[in-house]
């Protein structure tokens, strides 16, 4: 039997044994095969891209980028997004997990980011100046990064995020 | 025995009640006991490996009450895959909550050939999910997952969780688990940390005392306590008893908590005792008039022993898995019915003689000590070490099989299997009819050769056309043939041994050796276009994920020994392989070490002259000594690294071969280096930007395309290094391009270039590869262009990244 099936097998006698009591799984299968298959440093981003669902990318995101599953301050602030286009969310998605301290403290290596911001070019390669290098948003994160976590914590206080 | 023991969590929680205590007395035992020696390990994620704890400390520490915690781990690190064969990984610790899940850990572990012993405590978050926190219950499921697949025995504390398990493997229609039933141990403070009765909490005496029922143990919705505040209010508390519960607040418990603490009793007939010490716990068992056990399941109810063990009366919900651990001594009331509970107590209350002799009755409990349970858990962990099915010790291979269809390859190769295996006897040369007769006429060596022609081994089967459909297929029919050995050495025409080698080469200490040279998980293959041998081996690992099997890659090009009788039956199982094309060595040596865990030992590969060209792949393990040679001719031509060589053997070719063998190896070691460069590189890279570095090409929202890529590079001079490229998969199905070409190169900053153009055609079904660049000397400033071009649709994306090179 593969491991994808003994996984699959278990969530559907767990969520039967759920029902008998009147519960049910707030995870989504997708979301918790996922988590069977995670790697516990790793991320790949352009394979988590392929999810279409914007609530399972959002429990996704949350098992791989932080290791726990999406809470409810979590689903209360990316639900009103969820209707917007899938690469859209996504984007959003993907640079906020990656911008926050959690994402930082659990030290986890994303790659293959095709949501990056770090320095995306497009066009012919004559118009790419040869002084290719940091840009505005790096230089900025660079310097946020630098600051004592009091300073973080009063800008994003400033900026309204909730932490 | 190695017995490696994960501890994290026991290393990392401030407390050490349920689980947690039994780990640390069970450890602490098994340390003692000289017939194991056990790694401890914690698992560090910055690090996504071990760390081993420094045995004497971790005694000090939990069972002397010396040191601190912290100065027990080492810096010493273990990669998951260094935990060798036969070892035994045994989880005891309650590990479903690590980072580290066991559906990552278990199949690496099990690709080694390590064996899996695991302590289950209950199967709770399964049978009745509402009593855990949902991140428990997936975690657990998930951890349960893995041990059904990969677990080589389960040690349970109770017959009843043995049952559970069976249940769920009998409705998941799986084979059931090799299980045992260990009982915990409950000697108090016997893993040496005296407490006195100084250390009693002064407050709790002041309440422990009248009549009073008892219960232990973190306050959570299955636990019950609701029924004893129940019971406290429909009589209890007007007969003058009163309730204690000892323990932490846990999961789900806000309404529970707040109730108690707002009850008008609080304080008067219930009380609450938060985080006792040992010695206030053992003072509150026993002063208490009963011990309150009103659970809705539980995996063994340590509490109900350890009021016995101190002659104090158990009343308690009347579930299979209490019976089991409590038997006669303990009374039982409906979980679910406090007046029930009620009565209970009122009947040990209102008769003081039978409450005495119950009391007196208890004295006949023989209390399991954790003495016996250490010892017991580690007979069991040693059994799955036991009777283990072998390779004889009276094995003698004597015959070598190859398949050729060069004379002239296989006439070079003969002098060196000549004069370097005296063991080896007699070869069977499965070839073409017409070789036949050249190589009798030609080969005048201390061989008997024996032929299979192609004629007898297909009688007219037709040859399948793929190169690896070939190769698997005609070596189904030759080993039914009677006329090879049930044990042999299976070769290529080119595979030569460098100096004398004997059996133990291929057989050790009762185990088939494997030689590995990937993880077919990890294999990339020719980047861009698979080769007929990347799709053999994607075959290979769709084969044998697909049926639970290990995944490493042994298409080590190298001999290794065969036993033919495991070969035919995996071919029996799976006779649908025969003509898929999948690869030979990775099939027989995954389904071998699967089926038959005591006869295969994997080692990495001994090939020199594999890969051909630095360029071909990059290394997974590093060879550390080279017994063969996967002869190359291109490898001896003019600028390459074998020019002056001889290709012929010849007396003394044992010389010669060990500078080849260095010369390789240096080769290997540039390559080694130049991934340490981009190693460094990638951590740097991180730590600046919490991303490792990678390029894709990406379908933007309006259509066009683009590249992401790092903001620099840093790469070691004329090396080969690979650098990760994704093409995203909308380029096809969005942009309908079906022709992407990937140019790249490097350039001075001033533009000029300082290697060639390299383009390659991207293959559809493999958009995600390693491409190997060929870096510039060092001392330069340097950028890397890349070049998508989507041929067929005009359009055109690129980009220059700044790079070191060093």
């Amino acid at each position: 039997m593969t491991d994808a099936k003994i996984y699959s097998d278990i969530f559907d006698i767990v969520s039967e044994n759920y029902k008998k009591t009147g519960g049910s799984f707030g995870v989504s299968k997708t979301a918790y095969l996922h988590l069977a298959a995670d790697n516990p440093s790793d991320v790949d981003v352009y394979e988590l891209s392929k999810e279409n669902d914007n609530r399972v990318f959002l429990e996704k995101c949350y098992m791989s980028f932080l290791k726990r599953l999406a809470d409810e301050r979590a689903f209360e602030s990316w639900t009103p997004r969820f209707e917007l286009p899938k690469s859209e969310y996504q984007r959003l998605l993907v640079i906020t997990m990656i911008g926050s301290a959690e994402y930082d403290r659990a030290q986890i290596r994303a790659y293959n980011n095709i949501y990056s911001q770090k320095n995306v070019y497009g066009g012919k390669l004559e118009t790419i100046s040869a002084t290719t290098g940091m840009t505005m948003p790096d230089k900025l994160l660079k310097l946020y990064r630098k600051q004592p976590e009091f300073l973080k914590k009063i800008e994003r206080k400033i900026a309204g995020i909730k932490n | 025995m190695k017995i490696y023991i994960d501890l994290t969590n026991l290393m990392t929680v401030d407390f050490v009640t349920g689980i947690q205590r039994v780990v640390r007395e069970i450890t602490v035992r098994m340390l003692r006991d000289s017939r194991a020696e056990l790694v401890l390990l914690k698992y560090s994620f910055p690090k996504n490996a071990f760390q081993i704890l420094d045995n004497r400390r971790f005694l000090e520490y939990f069972s002397e009450n010396k040191g601190e915690r912290d100065s027990i781990a080492t810096s010493e690190i273990i990669q998951y895959t260094e935990i060798p064969t036969g070892s035994v990984f045994f989880d005891i610790d309650s590990v479903w909550n690590s980072r580290l899940k066991r559906s990552y850990l278990f199949p690496i572990l099990k690709q080694r050939g390590v064996k899996i012993v695991t302590q289950l405590y209950d199967l709770i978050p399964i049978t009745h999910p509402q009593f855990s926190h949902e991140n428990t219950a997936i975690n657990f499921m998930i951890y349960v997952g893995a041990n059904l697949k990969y677990a080589d025995l389960i040690i349970s504390n109770a017959q009843a969780t043995v049952n559970a398990l069976n249940d769920l493997t009998d409705k998941m229609g799986m084979e059931r688990k090799k299980t045992i039933v260990v009982p915990l141990g409950c000697d108090f403070k016997s893993s040496g940390k005296a407490s006195s009765e100084d250390d009693v909490d002064p407050e709790v005496t002041k309440i422990a005392n009248g009549k009073y029922i008892l219960m232990v143990g973190t306050i959570e919705p299955r636990k019950n306590h609701s029924l004893v505040i129940d019971a406290l209010e429909k009589g209890l508390a007007e007969k003058g008893i009163k309730a204690i519960f000892a323990g932490r607040i846990g999961w789900n418990v806000d309404a529970l908590e707040k109730r108690m603490r707002e009850h008008e009793l609080f304080g008067k007939s219930l009380f609450f005792v938060e985080k006792p010490n040992d010695a206030t716990v053992d003072y509150l068992y026993k002063h208490a008039f009963a011990v309150a056990f009103p659970t809705f399941n539980e995996g063994f109810g340590l509490p109900v022993i350890e009021a016995f063990e101190r002659g104090t009366p158990v009343i308690a919900s009347d579930i299979a898995v209490v019976h089991e651990v409590a038997g006669d001594f303990a009374d039982y009331f409906d979980p679910n019915d406090s007046a029930d509970l009620v009565k209970c107590v009122e009947k040990l209350v209102s008769d003081p003689a039978e409450y005495e002799k119950k009391k007196a009755h208890l004295k006949d409990f023989v209390p399991y000590t954790w003495d016996e349970s250490a010892v017991d858990m580690l007979n069991a962990v040693l059994t799955v070490g036991e009777n283990p099915v072998t390779v004889p010790d009276s094995l003698k291979i004597k015959q070598i099989v190859v398949l050729t269809a060069r004379n002239d390859d296989i006439l070079a190769t003969l002098p060196f299997i000549d004069n370097f295996m005296p063991f080896i006897t007699e070869m069977v040369v499965c070839c073409p009819d017409d070789n036949v007769a050249e190589l009798k006429e030609k080969y005048n060596g201390r061989l008997e050769l024996k032929f299979l022609t192609d004629s007898e081994v297909l009688a007219g089967n037709p040859l399948p056309k793929d190169h690896s459909t070939r190769n698997f297929f005609l070596r189904c029919l030759i080993f039914a043939n009677p006329v090879i050995d049930d044990v042999f050495i299976m070769t290529d025409d080119d595979y030569r041994p460098l100096h004398t080698i004997g059996q133990d080469v291929f057989v050790k200490d009762g185990r088939y050796l494997g030689y590995y040279c990937y993880d077919l998980n990890e294999w990339q293959g020719t980047y861009g276009n698979p080769t007929s041998f990347d799709n053999c081996m994607r075959k290979s690992r769709e084969f044998l994920s697909a049926n639970g099997y290990p995944t490493m890659m042994y298409s080590s090009h190298q001999m290794q020994a065969i036993d033919k009788r495991i070969f035919n039956e995996m071919i029996e199982k799976y006779p649908e392989i025969k003509t898929q094309g999948v690869c030979e060595w990775c099939t027989y040596f995954n389904y071998g070490l699967a089926e038959y865990p005591d006869m295969f030992k994997p080692v990495p590969y001994v090939s020199m002259g594999w890969p051909g060209a630095r360029s071909d792949w990059d290394l997974y393990v590093q060879p550390t000594e080279f017994i063969f040679e996967n002869h190359y001719s291109v490898l001896y031509e003019k600028g390459k690294v074998f020019e002056g060589f001889s290709e012929e053997y010849f007396d003394g070719i044992e010389t010669e071969n060990l500078k080849k063998a260095m010369l390789f190896s240096r080769e290997l070691q540039k390559q080694a280096e130049g991934n340490n460069v981009y190693r460094a590189y990638c951590e740097d890279y991180w730590l600046q930007y919490r991303e490792i570095p990678s390029f894709v090409a990406i379908c933007g929202a309006d259509g066009n395309l683009a590249i992401s890529s790092p903001v620099y590079f840093q790469l070691k001079s004329l090396c080969w290094t690979r650098i990760p490229i994704t093409i995203d998969g909308k380029i096809i199905s969005e942009i309908g391009s079906q022709k992407i070409l990937l140019s790249y190169w490097f350039s001075s900053e001033a533009g000029i270039p300082l290697t060639p153009t390299a383009n390659i055609r991207i293959d559809n079904s493999n958009l995600r590869f390693m491409l190997p660049v060929k870096t510039p000397p060092s001392g330069e400033r340097a950028l890397f262009n890349l070049k998508i071009t989507l041929e067929d649709k005009d359009k055109v994306a690129s980009i220059a990244v700044k790079s070191n090179i060093v």
